[in-house]
């Protein structure tokens, strides 16, 4: 497995615990899904893995190594992509900024860097469009299409998304878990957090339900296919 | 009266301070952009720069370029420093909450800067006449060395500063830092290290300018008071946390400035500027040349 989760309990300031002991993987190759109610720690699991939180106990494992201590500006020399919750373009720098930024973690290897960037670029002929304009007067869709296309130009082996359809209309919905399914293609274990169910259990390999800090249901997401509403409607 | 060689040398005055107010207000928006908190110390920062450069120029008697280099790379050391050495613990002890407290450690910071000065160096002014005597004579117009030095030294640093933010890596990462740091780390920025820099740069620049302009401004212990105003001003001028819009208004209130003195009369200057505070933000309170670039 690539990334481990295990026992997690993580919380807030001095309050009660959030997670209570969550256990979840996600292996190499392949779309793990998690989805829940509002509030039910999605967000915080997410946060915790990548550094933003310090976890009370349990492990969390990457690689079969500890990662519990990970500050977030290893996540990239790790490998490890995150989509974090809410907007994280630099709204003024250019959209090409924006992407150079993307390269940080390889930015002494000056002709892979910019070459990522280029690709970037063939690849989406909205970017293509928007090369020289500030990222923040681009549209929330525009702005989605940039993370997302900033978040794999160092080909991260782990990519962990929370909310990436949030807000976007449904072609761009549909753009956006084709691209998660373009990076379990390509080699990436990708841990995708989402409020519409129905495409996080088309999207996935592995599903599970997070309910009040705890998972309460999971297993191959094929299985749950035929009765995601059923789902829906008991758990979240 | 007033000829076009006495017009000439007024934009000159004005354009030349004005860049170095400029490039004061920078660093504040700078450091502004990137902690949250306005560095009360900044003028201290200014009148550190003038005594090093005095001391290294005149006592050490080290040439002037190289004492400016001096004394610039001594700042940007005591930059880094203040903001390891003292910024970064009460950030880290206080987490959100510690604007406010950032905010009055700085003022502590500048009295104890200026009672240090006052206890080292006492009161005495150090000053020099001039780092290059003599004059230009292009026809009618007449124009100090000094003034020719200023000028080329304040245009240079305000076009380095803006190739630095503007072309290079590590000027992107603290663009990208002071907008959303968190998004700035997941990238792989080491957003301490980039505070450090930050802090490092404006003191650098502040201690710059306080060198290049010994001949105008002499190092005392308080001298960093006025620059301060200045710096305020330019940073309310062009908005706050605006490193372009600093620049840019420096030397408008320069040019007014250097106007108002010649045209008005004494004691009018002070009185146009504050107007021009006062009407830019009661008019435009994001300041004159920022524009909003709002998320959706
Ligand atoms: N910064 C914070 N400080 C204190 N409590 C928080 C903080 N962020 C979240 N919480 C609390 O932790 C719990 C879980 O929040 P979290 O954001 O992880 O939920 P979520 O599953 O992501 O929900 P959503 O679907 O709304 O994004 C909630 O009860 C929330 O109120
Ligand atoms: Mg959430």
């Amino acid at each position: 497995m690539l990334l481990q989760v295990r026992e997690l309990k993580v919380g807030y300031a001095s309050g009660a615990d959030v997670l209570r002991g969550v256990d979840l993987s996600v292996g190499a190759s392949s779309v793990t899904g998690l989805i829940g109610a509002n509030g039910a720690g999605k967000s915080t699991l997410l946060k915790t893995i990548c550094g933003f939180l310090r976890r009370r106990g349990g492990a969390i494992a990457f690689d079969a190594a500890d990662i519990g201590k990970l500050q977030p500006s290893q996540l990239a020399a790790h490998g490890i992509a995150y989509l974090m919750e809410g907007h994280s373009v630099f709204p003024g720098l250019t959209v090409e900024e924006n992407l150079i930024l993307g390269t940080w973690a390889f930015r002494k290897e000056r002709a892979r860097a910019k070459q990522a960037v280029e690709r970037a670029f063939e690849l989406s002929s909205v970017l293509r469009a928007k090369r020289k304009v500030k990222a923040g007067l681009l549209s929330g869709g525009q702005q989605r299409i940039l993370e997302m296309e900033r978040l794999t130009l160092n080909d991260p082996r782990l990519v962990i998304l929370d909310e990436p359809s949030l807000g976007l209309s449904p072609k761009l919905v549909h753009e956006v878990f084709e691209r998660i399914a373009q990076m379990k293609a390509d080699g990436a274990g990708v841990l995708v957090v989402d409020q519409s169910a129905r495409h996080v259990c088309a999207a996935s390999d592995h599903l599970y339900v997070l309910r009040l800090g705890e998972i309460c249901i999971e297993g191959p997401a094929a299985s749950f296919s035929d009765r995601i509403d059923e789902l829906v409607r008991n758990f979240i | 009266m007033f000829t076009a060689d006495v017009l000439i040398q007024l934009t000159i005055d004005g354009v030349s301070r004005g860049a170095m107010y400029g490039l004061m207000g920078a660093g504040l928006a700078l450091i502004f952009g990137i902690l949250g908190i306005i560095n009360m110390a900044h003028g201290e920062l200014f009148m550190l720069g003038a005594y090093a450069m005095y001391f290294a120029a005149m006592v050490l008697g080290v040439p002037a370029p190289i004492a400016l280099l001096i004394s610039t790379a001594l700042m940007f050391c005591v930059g880094v420093a203040m903001e390891r050495g003292l910024i970064a613990p009460l950030r880290a002890r206080l987490g959100s909450r510690w604007l406010v407290d950032g905010y009055v450690l700085t003022i502590g910071i500048m009295v104890v800067l200026q009672n240090l000065a006052l206890i080292v160096f006492g009161p005495r002014e150090f000053g020099i006449a001039a780092f290059w005597p003599g004059r230009q004579e292009f026809g009618d117009v007449v124009i100090s060395n000094e003034r020719v030095l200023i000028l080329a030294g304040a245009l240079f640093t305000t076009g380095a500063l803006a190739l630095f933010l503007k072309k290079t890596n590590l000027g992107r990462a603290i663009r990208a830092t002071a907008e959303h740091p968190a998004a700035a780390q997941v990238l792989g920025i080491n957003i301490e290290r980039i505070y450090a820099i930050t802090f490092g740069i404006g003191a650098a620049l502040a201690g710059a300018i306080g060198s290049l302009l010994l001949s105008t401004y002499p190092a005392y212990p308080t001298v960093g008071g006025e620059v301060l105003l200045k710096a305020f001003v330019v940073v309310i001028i062009g908005g706050l946390g605006s490193v372009w819009g600093a620049m840019l208004a420096g030397p408008l209130l320069g040019l007014i400035e250097a106007y108002a003195t010649a045209f008005a009369p004494g004691g009018w200057q002070n009185t146009i500027t504050s107007l021009l505070v006062l009407a830019v933000l009661v008019l435009r309170p994001q300041g004159l040349f920022s524009r909003q670039v709002t998320r959706p």
